[in-house]
């Protein structure tokens, strides 16, 4: 017999012979309340993701049929030049951007923890770029403050007025493909409210006793900071890191915006979701875009997969 | 363990049916806006041409600010006083490039506006995909064609048939400081050769603290037209008939050789301030502001830089290559077009008709999108425009009066090849990428997007 048609069976035996009025209203109740959710599942999500991954096997410009061409969109993205930029400044983005951003979270969640009064104000006044930092205002305020008469180089002009050792050459930041990158990425980091209200919410948790023991052992604060605080909250730095990779890898506004929707100067600021979407409304090439758009579900679900993978070798549990 | 669920009774579930009912009804309603009973929203109302169905409103869209949505919805209910059925023009609005978006996405829902404004680089999808109204069998009858011309017609032209017709022209044309010039010991209008500009430019340089001789076309990523002039002088096109690359690397080469070594003699724009000049728009741009002596812009932006510039500044043809081509002229067109899903292609038909040619509708929006393309209504506006706007349709004028040969419909991919060619500029203008690389790459890019013709 096999093991199916045993579970089969157990299943039978341990059913009800039938199920009462209650039971069966409950049951009812269950799908109506259940119903609008499970539509709205097969409407707008399921759906479309379906209709996507079709799009993404044909050639499609939105304004003729779809014509079905088996893989080719995967194929072209082996050899496109762009992508492999796109993915380049993705990447770079990620990768130094977000440890930043967690690091300047925390140091001020550290900070923030040492019982200030009015706390409650500068954690509000903390978070706030959070919520404004994916914004359009926030993404034109940065390409003037970047300018080239902007407040940065202001800033330094005013600096190499009053010192006569140090000259600081002054240029478009984000006009300039050297730098463009590096001032999102800044903008990135600016944005460190959201991960460090997480940060504090996790150091409220950390059992006052471990730090007494330690300071009648000796331990410095420094120590402590070694030894305890950053052990017990490396579920938390797990959390926010999770969060934000994939916030990264889905940056759009603040790139579109600088670079007035080229990812420019030369390819600069090119980042994978403003590819995409050049590739879907200016190029008029939908198909493909597709076949990015699961490329890139891909590369969250793989980069995602690998942090938890080796989460197990440094994130302690205390359980 | 016993749940206790509240479980609708059959007279809440029936209650709340009809709640759900009324509530879909109610967003149908709001989806639809307040459109009239035979509204033809997308280009799906009810109501027939011959008059008596009641009330039509259709949906007519152009890119552009309030300013130019409102003008031209007055001139369209200046049409609609003079139709026998009762016709509202609902106007809708974006800037260029969400406008374009939104296009797109409604012609996949095969939803376009009854009548709207169509960019030239985008015609040739449009036309080939079947989105848009073919107007061959109006011309001649509901739309007159005497005033515009063959060369107009052939701008909408795509296959075998007319989708759409240009209300306006634009042109490319030189921008210069006069009294800049003056004090460089310079005379603007004796420019005429790109090497004269380039001799104007090196002398205008620094004539007074932080003037920049010649500002930077090269890394606009938008439509490339100063380039595509100087393709045309040299003999080739930006594209072919056929939907292929028509230009050489050596013509590309030699193009970006000569804003490379003015960029090396100092002489433009820096490439930081000069992206920084594009996202400004034209009341931003260098010429206006006063900051560089010489400019190539669109024609039509002389209207636009005269009203906020503190300086003189002149207008002139744009300079020619010596022993290029003179049949090289064209003129980029703004162009009116109706979606192929409208239920009332004779009223749309109409309408074209009216902002092409009727003088009335040109003297209300007179140059808000270039010089009108029919004579008729050049002429009639004239009296009405001051010295700068005068200036500016008498050049375009003018140069029609040049020969000119077909300027290719843009094909699908085109988008592409600009961006291909903004993109290399820029690397040469930031030293990332000698000339020639540069030329071989453009050449390749233009290349594989347009299908490897």
């Amino acid at each position: 017999m096999s093991a199916l048609s045993e579970l089969s069976r157990l299943r039978r035996r341990g059913a009800p012979a039938s199920k009462s009025p209650a039971e069966r209203n409950d049951g009812k109740a269950a799908l109506f309340f259940l119903g609008p959710w499970f539509i709205g599942l097969l409407v707008i999500v399921a759906g479309p993701l379906a209709a996507s991954f079709y799009l993404s096997l044909t050639d499609y410009n939105l304004l003729s049929s779809p014509t079905f061409e088996g893989l080719a969109n995967y194929q072209a993205l082996l050899t496109d030049a762009q992508l492999r930029k796109a993915l380049q400044v993705t990447f770079t983005y990620v990768f130094v951007s977000v440890p930043l951003q967690l690091a300047a979270a925390l140091g001020l969640a550290l900070l923030l923890d040492r019982g200030l009064r009015g706390l409650a104000v500068y954690r509000s006044v903390y978070y706030l770029p959070s919520l404004l930092g994916g914004s359009v205002a926030i993404a034109i305020l940065w390409r003037q403050i970047f300018g080239t008469e902007g407040l940065v180089n202001q800033v330094l002009w005013w600096f190499n007025d009053i010192q006569p050792f140090f000259h600081i050459q002054t240029q478009g930041w984000v006009s300039n493909p050297d730098t463009a990158l590096g001032t999102l990425m800044i903008l990135n980091v600016w944005t460190f409210g959201s991960p460090m209200v997480i940060f504090l919410a996790g150091l409220r948790q950390i059992p006052e006793m471990y730090y007494e023991a330690a300071s009648i052992d000796g331990a410095s604060r420094w120590r402590q900071l070694l030894k305890i605080t950053l052990p017990l909250l490396t579920p938390i730095i797990f959390f926010n890191l999770v969060l934000q990779v994939i916030n990264a890898f889905q940056t759009f506004t603040q790139s579109y915006i600088v670079s007035g929707g080229s990812g420019g100067p030369v390819d600069s600021t090119l980042f994978y979701t403003l590819y995409l979407y050049i590739q879907a409304f200016t190029n008029l090439n939908m198909g493909y875009a597709s076949a990015m758009a699961w490329v890139l579900l891909l590369i969250v679900a793989v980069m995602t997969a690998l942090n938890f993978f080796l989460s197990k070798y440094w994130v302690f549990y205390n359980d | 363990m016993t749940t206790h669920l509240i479980t609708p009774s059959r007279r809440t579930f029936l209650t709340a049916g009809v709640g759900a009912g009324a509530m879909a009804a109610m967003l149908a309603a709001c989806g639809r806006g307040d459109a009239a009973p035979n509204s033809g929203g997308g280009g799906t109302g009810t109501g027939d041409d011959g008059g008596g169905g009641g009330p039509i409103t259709m949906r007519t869209a152009l890119w552009g600010n309030a300013d130019r949505a409102q003008l031209y919805e007055e001139a369209a209910a200046m049409f609609a006083e003079t139709l026998e059925e009762d016709v509202t023009f609902d106007m809708s609005f974006a800037e260029l490039g969400p406008y374009l978006e939104r296009l797109a996405t409604t012609a996949a829902a095969n939803d376009l506006p009854d009548v709207f404004f169509m960019r030239d680089t985008h015609v040739g999808w449009y036309g080939q995909s079947g989105s848009l109204l073919d107007l061959t069998p109006y011309l001649g009858d509901i739309i007159q064609t005497d005033q515009i011309g063959d060369a107009a017609i052939g701008d909408g032209t795509v296959g075998e048939g007319v989708y759409a017709l240009p209300t306006h022209y634009v042109g490319q044309a030189l921008f210069y400081d006069v009294e800049m010039l003056q004090e460089a010991g310079i005379d603007g209008t004796a420019i005429t050769t790109w090497d004269d500009l380039a001799e104007a430019a090196r002398a205008a340089h620094g004539v007074r603290e932080g003037i920049v001789g010649l500002d930077d076309p090269t890394m606009d990523n938008a439509t490339q037209r100063f380039l595509e002039a100087y393709i045309r002088q040299a003999g080739e096109e930006v594209f072919t008939p056929e939907g292929g690359i028509g230009f050489s690397e050596d013509t590309i080469g030699s193009w970006l050789e000569f804003w490379h070594q003015l960029r090396s003699d100092g002489v433009l724009t820096p490439p930081d301030v000069s992206l920084e000049n594009d996202a400004a728009g034209v009341a931003g741009s260098m010429i206006a502001t006063n900051r560089c002596a010489l400019a190539l812009m669109s024609t039509n932006h002389y209207v636009q830089v005269l009203p906020v510039t503190q300086n003189e500044l002149a207008l002139a043809s744009l300079p020619v290559l010596p022993d290029g081509t003179e049949d090289w002229w064209f003129f980029p067109p703004i162009l009116i077009c109706a979606g192929a899903n409208t239920q009332h292609p004779e009223i749309a038909a109409g309408l074209i008709n009216f902002l092409v040619n009727d003088t009335a509708a040109g003297e209300h929006t007179l140059l808000n999108q270039g010089a009108p393309s029919s004579a008729a209504v050049r002429d009639a506006i004239l009296p009405l425009l001051d010295d700068g706007q005068r200036a500016f349709v008498e050049q375009i004028s003018r140069e029609q009066e040049y020969p000119r040969r077909p300027f290719p419909v843009r094909p699908e991919g085109s988008e592409e090849v600009n961006a291909s060619i903004g993109r290399n500029s820029t690397a040469v203008a930031y030293g990332q990428m000698s000339v020639s690389d540069a030329a071989s790459a453009i050449v390749a890019e233009s290349k594989a997007a347009m299908g490897g013709a």
